[in-house]
């Protein structure tokens, strides 16, 4: 692997969006026309695909699931999207008109209904938090940046009141995620 | 023991536990509830932040891709516009080039070691009467201003003979070909109305008026032995000395010309005198001596009056 690319992996690993951008940009177009020569597909669609790639690779550096590349970058890349096309395919396939629903299936529906409320209140869990605190914590959580990254970030005077910022607002999400789960429990 | 309790579960989701510890936390939480719920809790809070993170990285890669889409196609536009003008000013060019049968700047690009190459078609200013019959054109020069491909083709396979000229010698014969190109573009025995017969006094006697008919016909062997039959006075009259220099430059007499031209070009009495100091340096170039032919088209283009000043001033560059 490059030096280039393994300085790249640790760009990403530290969570500088910069890096990723540029990941995302370089192989933009190459994986547009590399994808519409294969699927019928979209441009909106592509995009979706491309962005969704992009964070599964994102994810997988920060995991440490992926260390090193044993083959190019874009080839690493289109072959995520390439998983992510194939996947969506077989789901379009696979989605027929029924016309009636069995009874039973009555009560997958409304499983199906609890696991979006659930992802709902998440996400308006992380509305009701707040603008800064958010961002502290997808900083932090998400793209792992680190304490010196988000202290310059946000501004902040030094790396405690950016540890005790995050332990704040961690523990504000908790609180705000406790009182909704237990609203939804209630009702 | 609260915060404690915490700390270990923020150590299992920044994955800091080693398998051990996280036995050890899961074992725990089979037998406390409360750390049971302390973990969902943590656990719900980083789904939240995964779910606003990805959401989050999402939004700002597409607003990336839309700049650089929006750059692209700027990008595009700018290009087209500049194919665009540089296709309009090509086809001006070509328009140009097309328009004006003076100027053959295709040749200049394809012989540019042979600044002949511009010359061959382009029209004296003053001796106009440059025609394919010029008997003293060399063989290997083709006039003709109406085909400029006819005169390209000529050049061309000189330049094949001569290409990657690297010794004296060759650089020599290139010289002389160049002197003769340019003696042969440049000399036409001299003409004007004046020299028409027809405006002679009757009183003049016929061998005179043998001699100016026969030059003025252009017929110049018959000059020149018309010449042999005038008086002696005549003889060394310097007006009829230049035209005998004339007709006998164009019988190729090179030298018996310079010779003459130059006892014409001294004489105040001559109305040629001016005259038959380019027609002498034209003799020069043609008897191969460049630097002396050179020398006097100076003096011819330094005075702006003299009728061979332009004619001058070129020559001395294309020398």
């Amino acid at each position: 692997m490059a030096k280039s690319e393994i300085e790249l992996l640790q760009a990403i690993k530290n969570g500088q969006y910069d890096a990723i951008e540029m990941v995302y940009l370089q192989n933009r177009k190459k994986f547009f026309s590399w994808a519409q020569q294969r699927f019928n597909v979209n441009n909106q669609d592509l995009e979706d695909v491309w962005q969704e790639t992009i964070l599964i690779f994102f994810e997988n550096v920060k995991n440490g699931r992926l260390l090193i590349l044993k083959s190019k970058l874009s080839t690493y890349l289109f072959s995520i999207g390439k998983i992510i096309l194939l996947n969506n395919h077989k789901k379009a396939i696979r989605t027929t008109f029924v016309d009636m629903f069995p009874e039973e299936e009555d009560v997958l529906m409304d499983e199906l209904e609890i696991e979006r409320n659930n992802e709902v209140s998440v996400e308006t869990a992380m509305e009701l938090l707040g603008g800064e605190c958010k961002r502290i914590l997808i900083s932090k959580f998400y793209m792992s940046s680190t304490i010196d990254m988000i202290k310059v970030e946000f501004g902040m005077k030094n790396n405690n009141v950016v540890s005790a910022s995050i332990s704040r607002c961690l523990k504000r999400l908790k609180d705000i995620i406790n009182a909704n789960f237990k609203k939804d429990v209630r009702e | 023991m609260s915060e404690n309790k915490s700390d270990v579960i923020l150590q299992y989701f920044a994955g800091e536990l080693d398998v051990k510890e996280r036995d050890s936390l899961f074992e725990a939480m089979a037998h406390d509830e409360s750390l049971k719920n302390e973990f969902d809790s943590y656990r719900q809070a980083f789904d939240a932040i995964d779910i606003a993170g990805r959401k989050e990285l999402k939004q700002k890669l597409n607003i990336a891709g839309k700049q650089s889409d929006v750059k692209i196609k700027w990008r595009n536009r700018l290009l087209f516009v500049g194919l665009l003008a540089l296709l309009l000013v090509f086809c001006l060019w070509l328009r140009n080039v097309t328009k004006s049968d003076t100027n053959i700047p295709i040749n200049s690009k394809i012989f540019p070691q042979n600044p002949m190459a511009s010359n061959i078609l382009s029209v004296p200013e003053k001796d106009t009467n440059v025609t394919m019959s010029n008997p003293n054109l060399p063989n290997n020069t083709k006039l003709s201003p109406q085909n400029p491909m006819a005169s390209n083709t000529s050049v061309s396979r000189k330049d094949t003979n001569v290409t990657l000229a690297q010794n004296d010698g060759r650089n020599e014969r290139i010289d002389k070909e160049n002197a003769d190109d340019l003696y042969a573009m440049n000399f036409t025995p001299y003409t004007d109305p004046s020299l028409y017969p027809g405006t002679r006094g009757e009183n003049e006697q016929d061998t005179f008026l043998n001699f100016m008919e026969s030059y003025w016909q252009k017929d110049y062997t018959a000059a020149i032995k018309n010449f042999k039959l005038l008086s002696n006075i005549q003889q060394s009259n310097p007006n009829l000395l230049f035209l005998y220099a004339n007709a006998l430059a164009a019988n190729h007499q090179y030298t018996r010309a310079k010779n003459i031209f130059v006892v014409v070009a001294q004489d105040n009495n001559s109305r040629y005198k001016k005259e038959a100091a380019f027609y002498e340096a034209l003799m020069l170039l043609k008897l191969g001596k460049a630097t002396e032919a050179k020398s006097i088209f100076s003096k011819i283009a330094s005075d702006s009056r003299h009728p061979y000043f332009i004619k001058s001033q070129k020559l001395i560059k294309q020398i």
